[in-house]
């Protein structure tokens, strides 16, 4: 029996998350954008009674399905992931964070499920008027289903809505309200909502490109991409207007992210943003080395973005470490600030918190009253602190800045670029001269794989930025797993490596091939 | 209404939503049934077909219950879901698997170019009705003969080992299918479901 934790235990549990989450990542999003934009082009079909939409919104259709079937199968071992390798997590959090999944079940699954089966099945069984409310509805249910897991992530990277009782030791939900509308998870909702929607619609455009490209379905393909580029074009403009949303609640809530992610390690006040830079690999929190080769900065854009005041004060990785700055907060006045702790007075504050909830349990058992009250005010006042108890040095706070920094920027990169994608092709569809720009063509359908890049480098900057916390300040990765040794993780991560990637092929492979049978008027299905 | 009710008094109502879906799950495993009968009943690919294009249109009703079960389990009663999922590991860990190449195998079966064949996916739907059937059997089961494990909550004040509940079980789970008592009642579920699925 192993009663230390098992450190690579960490490792292997947080690898075999990241692994499914990313494969889970690369089939929802499309889902989430693809049930709208076929919504809206049965909708024209509706509208119009002209079958060749017909025809087009049957070919998304049978694209979606596929895409669909695999979003569900890693989904599972997702949410059952929570309880096999992180079960002090689940009990530490399972009355917030199981609620929103309970919820995502019970309603928006299951409107998905019902409606999905009337979109696939049900064209020459129902009116035409109740098929296209399914496919509404299953849209709606997929982007539901989004909502509750959002909200519960948004919860962890800034928690909120609850307190925390040492009788049974767990954290209890008091405002359900403040969890769903947390500034926090409203921009994380719209933001990954909208980043689906523009995942979809370089997805049509691209393959409708590669039909133009070889002269087939040629009227099915420009409509399908002028669908796709108004929809996307509306979609990628609202993205970088959340972007800057999430930029703002990330810069107060958590610091250490937003310096990871400019590779920010001494604060300024009016600080630059990195538009493109270098970072010095043998940079280290506390040393002397530049941690840029080379950058080219956009002066004060970073503390407009995150504070809206171009001269206000942005943390560095440093500061955040050795604390003692005032930090910038909306709607408080710069005088009632408080400085901030040192991480290394946190941890103190953390072993506090954690001493006084044993005290607390030990004088509760003894029917000790008068211990038991002041360790529970002592738990009380230190509560904020918790998790840092668990930490043992005060660097563990700094996550993968490399890692986050490239990130980032390859993201926001790429989210610009998207917009200028979407303008160019609408230009040249207004013109009806698209089929004659063979290069804008073959750009359209090598982007597919680099907006399904940028999407997973925004949730690398979005959980790789906020390490060691599993839920930010409260509970490290450490603290949360299960005890199980490494072996038993180490083996399920490559079985579901092998699985899903057996499962990727498959999919990828049946995908190509009805793209290559193309829209038909039966469909294939 | 529901603010001002204490954990105790919530976990009732809970419990009632999770029977209910216990039982629906009972019902609707007759998807899982009628996969194990595949070649029994199917002699022919068309025949094998029509099984599954009838069991195609239901599948994800099992499925979304089993999820939503699984959720209402975390939300509800999380030191469970804490101290069975991380402690019976391996047990739910099979049964996942069960369930994941299940989801896929409906939509991919038919396919032109499905990479591993129609004969693997027809595999996996069998082993989903076999092996999910019996193992939610038998780790319901243990619900009644008991396992060993552990929960201490104070551990949780431990820095270097702050897991509350452990398994005490070195197998992780697979131990419980030793007992006989719990392969009876995986039994039990499995011929239940050939039963509806017929």
């Amino acid at each position: 029996m192993i009663d230390q934790i098992d450190l690579s235990m960490v490792d292997w549990a947080r690898a075999q998350f990241a692994l499914t989450a990313i494969y889970h990542w690369l089939f929802v999003p499309l889902t989430l954008g693809l049930s709208f934009i076929v919504a809206i082009m049965e909708t024209i079909y509706v509208r119009t009674g002209n079958p060749e939409w017909k025809k087009i919104t049957k070919f998304w259709m049978i694209l979606f399905g596929i895409n669909f079937a695999i979003g569900i199968a890693t989904g599972i071992i997702l949410e059952f992931q929570f309880g096999t390798n992180w079960s002090n997590y689940s009990w530490f959090v399972g009355d917030i964070f199981g609620a929103p999944l309970a919820i995502e079940g019970i309603m928006a699954f299951f409107l998905e499920s019902t409606f999905i089966a009337i979109m696939f099945f049900g064209w020459n069984k129902v009116s035409k008027g109740f098929h296209l409310t399914a496919s509404w509805l299953t849209a709606i249910g997929a982007n539901l289903s989004a909502l509750w897991i959002l909200v519960a992530n948004a919860w962890m990277q800034h928690p909120v809505g609850m307190e925390f009782n040492p009788d049974t030791a767990r954290n209890e939900m008091v405002n359900f309200w403040e969890i769903l509308f947390s500034p926090m998870a409203v921009t994380k909702f719209l933001h990954t909502i909208s980043s689906g929607y523009v995942i979809a619609s370089i997805f049509v455009i691209g393959i409708s490109a590669w039909f133009l490209l070889h002269q087939r379905h040629v009227l099915t393909a420009k409509r399908s991409i002028l669908v796709a580029a108004i929809f996307g074009i509306i979609s990628s403009l609202f993205l970088a207007f959340t972007g800057d949303g999430s930029a703002f609640t990330i810069a107060q809530k958590q610091p250490m992210k937003l310096a990871a992610m400019e590779g920010l390690y001494e604060g300024e006040s009016g600080a630059g943003l990195v538009a493109f830079g270098i970072l010095n690999p043998s940079k280290k929190p506390g040393n002397n080395e530049d941690p840029f080769l080379t950058k080219i900065e956009v002066p004060q854009l970073l503390s407009i973005l995150g504070y809206r005041d171009a001269n206000a004060f942005v943390p560095g990785v440093n500061d955040i470490i050795n604390g003692g700055y005032k930090p910038w907060f909306e709607n408080i006045p710069e005088e009632e600030r408080e400085m901030t702790y040192s991480v290394a007075q946190k941890i103190e504050k953390g072993k506090l918190a954690i001493a006084a909830l044993r005290d607390y349990k030990t004088a509760s058992k003894a029917g000790d009253t008068i211990m038991a009250k002041i360790s529970r005010n002592q738990l009380k006042e230190n509560f904020a602190y918790f998790g840092y108890g668990y930490l043992n040095k005060p660097e563990s706070v700094v996550p993968n800045i490399q890692l986050t920094f490239y990130s980032f920027h390859l993201m926001v990169i790429l989210g610009f670029y998207f917009i200028l994608l979407f303008i160019v092709v609408l230009y040249f569809l207004n013109r009806g001269t698209l089929e004659k720009q063979r290069w804008l063509l073959w750009l359209s359908l090598w982007t597919i794989p680099l907006v399904y890049l940028a999407s997973q480098a925004g949730w690398v900057v979005a959980e790789v930025g906020r390490q060691p916390w599993v839920i930010q300040d409260l509970l490290p990765t450490v603290a949360a797993i299960s005890m199980i040794d490494s072996s038993s993780v180490k083996i399920t991560f490559w079985i579901f490596a092998g699985l899903f990637t057996a499962l990727l092929i498959a999919e990828v492979m049946i995908m190509v091939r009805q793209i290559k049978i193309g829209p038909r008027d039966g469909g294939q299905k | 209404m529901f603010e001002t009710m204490s954990l105790l008094a919530l976990q009732h109502y809970w419990w009632i939503i999770i029977s209910m879906l216990a039982s629906f799950l009972v019902f609707l495993m007759f998807v899982q049934g009628g996969q194990t009968l595949i070649y029994t009943l199917g002699k022919t690919k068309a025949e094998r077909t029509i099984i599954v294009n009838t069991l195609g249109r239901k599948w994800e009703f099992t499925f979304t219950t089993l999820v939503t079960f699984g959720g209402a389990f975390f939300a509800s009663f999380p030191l469970f879901y804490a101290t069975s999922f991380g402690g019976a590991y391996w047990m739910w860990m099979v049964i996942l698997f069960a369930f994941v190449i299940q989801a896929v195998s409906y939509e991919f079966r038919t396919k032109p170019n499905n990479f591993l064949g129609q004969r693997t996916f027809e595999i996996f739907l069998f082993i989903n009705g076999a092996l999910g059937t019996i193992l939610i059997g038998v780790a319901v089961s243990t619900f009644f003969t008991g396992s060993e494990f552990s929960v201490n909550k104070l551990n949780l004040t431990n820095i270097t080992s702050p897991v509350i509940s452990r398994w005490e079980g070195p197998a992780h789970g697979l131990e419980a299918v030793l007992n006989w008592r719990n392969v009876d009642l995986g039994l039990a579920i499995f011929f239940l479901t050939r039963v509806l699925g017929i």
